[in-house]
């Protein structure tokens, strides 16, 4: 162990091992240095071997020169006292504390929550629910388009092709923005004959140009599926002519009074208006995006589907509950009923979990395991914002809130590519 | 589905829910915003109802779940589980069909409704037909279609039915009262006595104007309600609330949404239908700890 003279600050060798003690000074001008230095420099100076358990099993570290008790506690009381000891127990405290929170939550609620999902997706979950959600024979709901499949020309191609590329352009909520969908579809250099357009849902209502909106994505000749709120819009444009429609309700001398603090039903009558407001081509349009658009294959990502809100795992499409599919943001464990509710465990965890259960229980025993995955590309969910899981990917980073609008790409081999822009905030406003 | 338990809790939040509200004496025709005491009593003036006095106007045979799904006026005794179930089926399309003619607003709740969920159908346990319509709804049937006879034949030419739709005088008044009239309004098998169950719901909170309640303390707000969903129930058009599902996962708790099996009957996907346990089944099944003896299906 040596002092440095030529160096300008007092330097110790970086093996911390053996000087527990030492206050190490980079500025050799510093006034904490001085005072602390203000004994002979020769006082600080150890040679390494005294102290260095490296050299513990040296004859001089025999018994008979060991300190006396007396010497033991001055050694003691400086090893507390010493700035570096001290710096390093808050250190290690700090560390300690760390690893507790962390253990205490993360990893433990982590661990917890891999367990439940493992016991909910298990043998003994079923036989404790008696029977999982999702064996019932729902009956059709009228105008309701409950599954369709992507034309496959409009697939990217499975290998990269320079000449000509093909992409898919999923679509977030994009709730009546415009604007922000055309500048959008500029960043993504949107081109109507090599690309296809699918939304999410939720294209119309609490957004400044839901029309506009509509007109845009017939423009291009896009897909989507169907939105809890486009739904809401629609059903109620059905329930129009003839029969007693909300308005009734509305009028009556209750809700007058309440009628300006009372936002349900001024979203409701929102919705009203724009059931009114859609031309029939409009509404003939939206009518035809159906609950669940089956895309197809997808390298690396295996067959996708679209859906506004979730899929429960281990159902079949046919069987999924419509009303649940737009509208679910958590899943009982227990019994795999979905649930709009956000307390609760999300339907994606559950989804992901049960996805790669399947991968692990295959990969070794099918050539291309991958193919056999199902991806979700959802909306809905803006409290959560852009959600990108292994196979679930939400796209609803809440736009018409000031979020941002977001598109995946997928181009030929599978490429997949995020864009997004800004949006301004249109709820600020009485529009909600 | 539990008759039992669903009463006790209605019967709980109505006792917090109907009784803190300032004045039982509400009109659902002269409605009003603010009821003050000096307000004449319609119920009485009008339709010489006394609410001080409030008489049970639905009467039937038994309380037991056999008896009390039969109205005393028209009982002749009870029938065969087959015969009910035809009747209960002919029923429900005669009201679906009256109501679709009529262009009248209804849809079908509570049991029925999960039966619907599960495969357009009553559920083959199920006793008695539950529908809902609107407080206004209700008042115009008293106004117009009270005491209606309507003639009904089925697919079968033996099966000319006569059904009465008969609203209950109590229908008037909205509050739960003394909880004798929570049924507003039944449609009747003429030959048998069994009946549908139409209850009206009603905002009867000022301060949740988002809130249609029924007299017997079950909730609803608008946009689960509303706009009613077109579908099927036994073959004919019939509507649904807007958020069914959460409407059943409200009422009835996730399990019956998933279990396969209830009331000695099992759900078969394939089927798509209930059907009833054999005995030796049910035999082995009430020999064992109910937890181990369930049959699931994949």
């Amino acid at each position: 162990m040596a002092v440095h003279p030529d160096n300008d600050s007092i330097y110790f060798s970086d093996d911390t091992s053996d000087d527990g003690f030492h206050y190490v000074a980079n500025n050799e001008n510093s006034p904490f240095r001085l005072t602390r230095y203000s004994r002979s420099l020769i006082d600080f100076v150890r040679n390494e071997w005294q102290n260095s358990a490296k050299y513990s099993s040296s004859p001089y570290n025999s018994p008979s020169t060991r300190p006396s008790a007396r010497h033991g506690i001055h050694v003691a009381v400086s090893l507390i006292s010493a700035p570096r000891f001290r710096r390093y127990v808050f250190v290690y405290l700090i560390l300690l504390l760390s690893l507790i929170a962390g253990w205490k939550w993360v990893l433990s609620p982590q661990l917890a929550e891999h367990t439940s999902l493992l016991v909910s997706l298990g043998p003994q979950s079923k036989l404790a629910a008696g029977g999982w959600y999702g064996t019932n024979a729902l009956p059709e709901l009228e105008n309701i388009v409950r599954i369709r499949s992507l034309n496959p020309n409009l697939l990217p191609r499975p290998m990269e092709n320079p000449e000509s590329r093909r992409r898919l352009i999923f679509i977030g909520d994009v709730h009546g923005c415009k604007d922000e969908l055309t500048e959008l579809l500029e960043k993504t250099t949107f081109n109507p004959s090599n690309d296809h357009l699918i939304f999410t849902g939720d294209l119309i209502t609490r957004g400044p140009d839901s029309l506009g909106v509509v007109d845009l994505a017939r423009k291009h000749s896009a897909s989507c599926v169907r939105g809890n709120n486009d739904d809401q819009v629609l059903i109620l444009r059905h329930s129009m002519p003839g029969s007693k429609d909300l308005d009734e309700i509305s009028k009556s001398p209750d809700t007058k009074t309440n009628s300006k603090t009372n936002k349900p039903l001024s979203k409701t009558s929102q919705a009203r208006n724009l059931a009114r407001q859609l031309t029939d081509e409009q509404a003939e349009w939206l009518d035809t995006c159906p609950v669940i658009l089956k895309v197809g294959q997808i390298p690396k990502m295996g067959e996708v589907v679209v859906v506004h809100a979730g899929l429960v795992p281990g159902v079949e499409f046919e069987k999924q509950d419509p009303v649940s599919v737009m509208n679910m943001h958590s899943i009982d464990l227990e019994t795999h009923v979905p649930s709009a509710s956000r307390k609760g465990v999300k339907w994606t965890k559950l989804f992901n979990k049960d996805q790669s259960l399947l991968y692990s229980r295959i990969k070794n025993t099918v050539a291309d395991p991958l193919s056999k995955m199902t991806t979700v590309i959802y909306g809905h969910d803006s409290k959560s914002g852009l959600s990108i899981k292994s196979y679930t990917k939400g796209l609803d980073s809440g736009c018409v809130n000031g979020g941002k609008l977001t598109a995946l790409v997928i181009s030929d081999g599978g490429k997949q590519e995020y864009v997004q822009v800004r949006c301004r905030d249109y709820q600020g406003s009485n529009l909600r | 589905m539990y008759p039992g338990g669903l009463v006790t809790l209605a019967l709980s939040i109505c006792s917090t829910g109907v009784f803190a509200f300032p004045s039982p004496l509400k009109d659902i025709a002269e409605r009003s915003i603010d009821t003050k005491d000096s307000e004449p009593d319609i119920l009485w003036e009008k339709y010489g109802l006394n609410t001080s006095a409030e008489y049970k106007y639905f009467h039937e045979p038994g309380r037991d779940d056999i008896l009390g799904h039969y109205d005393i006026r028209f009982f002749n005794g009870t029938v065969s589980d087959e015969e009910r179930a035809v009747t209960l089926t002919h029923m429900t399309r005669a009201y679906l069909n009256f109501f679709n003619e009529n262009d009248l607003e209804t849809w079908i709740s509570h049991g029925t409704l999960l039966g619907w969920w599960w495969n357009g159908k009553i559920l083959p346990w199920d006793w008695d037909i539950d529908t809902q319509v609107l407080d206004t709804t209700l008042i115009y049937l008293a106004d117009h279609y009270n005491h209606t006879r309507v003639k009904y034949t089925g697919d079968e030419t033996t099966l000319d039915r006569e059904f009465l739709l008969d609203v209950n005088p109590w229908a008037r008044q909205r509050v739960r009262g003394q909880g004798h009239n929570i049924i507003d309004a039944r449609w009747i098998d003429i030959k048998t006595g069994l009946y549908i169950d139409i209850t009206g719901l009603s905002k009867l909170n000022v301060s949740t104007p988002d809130v249609w309640e029924c007299k017997n303390g079950h909730k609803y707000s608008t946009v689960d309600l509303y706009p009613l969903r077109r579908s099927m129930f036994e073959g004919v058009p019939a509507s649904v609330p807007f958020q069914y599902d959460a409407i059943l996962i409200e009422e009835y708790k996730d399990k019956a949404l998933a279990a396969t099996n209830f009331h000695n009957h099992t759900w078969y996907p394939d089927l798509k239908e209930w059907v009833m346990d054999d005995e030796e089944t049910i035999a082995s099944r009430d020999n064992q700890d109910p937890k181990d003896d369930r049959q699931y299906e994949k």
